[in-house]
């Protein structure tokens, strides 16, 4: 790890917080499962960060009730892939009633699950398109990213949803951008991109430093400046 | 009796997101996100750290698009290291059966949005000038380079492009002088 890897952002650093109750928090799971979803976590899409997010709100909201909480905490499991997918179909049941779950609980959960499901059948399209465009089997396509036929069969049967790790594994393994499989990583990008433009504490350009520091170029607007009504 | 093309300024609340499934800025590249950015936890993220966030509705209440308006504080490069406040517009949008509408540009949808958010921006920025730092005094927005058609309207609006800049993901950067506003009625005449 170098030096400048761990970037001094006192927007990062607000957030410390959190991450720290996420650590304390699963102290009491044992160590292999620990490591698992701490793994999967760090590893997942930030969709799916974010959904996982929401559900620890409701999971440590003291109006929760148990089985609630207990429902939340199978959501969590599931979205982060921790659940085996041994029996066909079985999995996929209890995704589909856990993610109704999760939707119930809030709108924007319910628009993230929404936009979620649409990514994935996107997703298992054009992996089957992509697929049989370059003549690829199963076993060989499972060969290539290191994972199991089985698991590249429930990909495509959109038993399990792939994660952001394994979608650029499989955009490398089929010579493609991952975009062309998971569209919506360009619009992570672009989200990212709004975001860090926000942040304070951005050190400006010697070109932006100029260029606010013009006192010769103070371009005014040009269209006519007027408050809209407001209604509430 | 208001103007037939009159839009109205309703404050966003968590609450809209249910109102604005299927609201869409466009297929482009830089146009997929904008839509994702309201409907999903960016805009909530946005105004926990003090954006502003407003729907843009006609009389009959149809949702033409939305706009956000916040500051942030930017260093100087060192060796001078102080900060100073601007403006900025994290994310604005039309949805895309509104784009170029109405004909008549007195009334165009983008103008009265924009002109919205300039007047309100100049109120920050009045606001300041009654302090010592007479901060915020430019207003700055984001927009994707390969966005010709935005960055016109921008331009047209009063914009000019930082030269020389480029920020995350093909991004460029375009400011406005907001520091000479004085009244709440100032207008300045195209």
């Amino acid at each position: 790890m170098s030096e400048t890897f761990l970037l001094d952002d006192p927007q990062a650093v607000a957030r410390l917080d959190s991450v720290a109750c996420i650590l304390e928090w699963t102290r009491s799971m044992s160590v292999p499962d620990r490591k698992r979803f701490l793994g999967a976590l760090v590893e997942c899409s930030d969709d799916v960060q974010r959904v996982v997010v929401s559900l620890l709100d409701v999971v440590k909201d003291p109006r929760t009730t148990p089985v609630e909480r207990k429902r939340a905490l199978m959501t969590i499991a599931d979205a982060l892939f921790l659940n085996p997918c041994e029996e066909d179909g079985q999995y996929g049941q209890d995704l589909a009633a856990s993610e109704a779950y999760a939707a119930a609980r809030s709108a924007p959960l319910a628009l993230e699950v929404r936009k979620m499901d649409a990514q994935e059948e996107t997703f298992a399209q054009r992996l089957r398109e992509l697929m049989a465009a370059k003549q690829i089997s199963q076993q060989e396509l499972a060969d290539r990213i290191g994972c199991s036929q089985p698991a590249i069969s429930q990909m495509l049967r959109r038993v399990c949803r792939p994660q952001k790790r394994t979608i650029l594994r499989l955009a490398e393994a089929l010579n493609v951008h991952p975009r062309e499989l998971w569209p919506d990583i360009e619009v992570a990008d672009m989200l990212d991109a709004v975001a860090s433009f926000q942040q304070d504490d951005y050190t400006m350009t010697a070109a932006e430093a100029t260029a606010l520091a013009d006192a010769a170029n103070k371009n005014r607007p040009k269209i006519r400046v007027k408050s809209l009504p407001v209604r509430p | 009796m208001a103007h037939l093309h009159q839009l109205y300024a309703v404050p966003f609340t968590e609450a809209d997101q249910a109102r604005l499934v299927g609201f869409s800025c466009g297929e482009e590249p830089w146009s997929r996100h904008v839509g994702e950015w309201l409907r999903g936890s960016d805009v909530l993220d946005s105004i926990k750290r003090g954006t502003r966030v407003w729907l843009f509705e006609t009389a009959a209440k149809e949702i033409v698009g939305f706009g956000s308006l916040g500051t942030s504080r930017w260093n100087w490069p060192p060796p001078d290291g102080s900060s100073v406040t601007i403006a900025l517009i994290p994310m604005v949008g039309i949805e895309a059966r509104f784009h170029g509408q109405p004909p008549d540009p007195e009334w165009r949808y983008s103008r009265q949005i924009m002109g919205h958010l300039i007047a309100e921006a100049e109120k920050l920025a009045l606001a300041g000038a009654e302090k010592a730092t007479h901060e915020p005094q430019w207003l700055v927005l984001m927009v994707h380079r390969d966005n010709a058609r935005a960055i016109r309207f921008y331009e047209q609006c009063g914009f000019e492009l930082i030269p020389g800049v480029e920020r995350r993901n093909n991004h460029v950067v375009m400011k406005l002088w907001i520091g000479d506003a004085q009244t709440d009625s100032t207008v300045s005449a195209s």
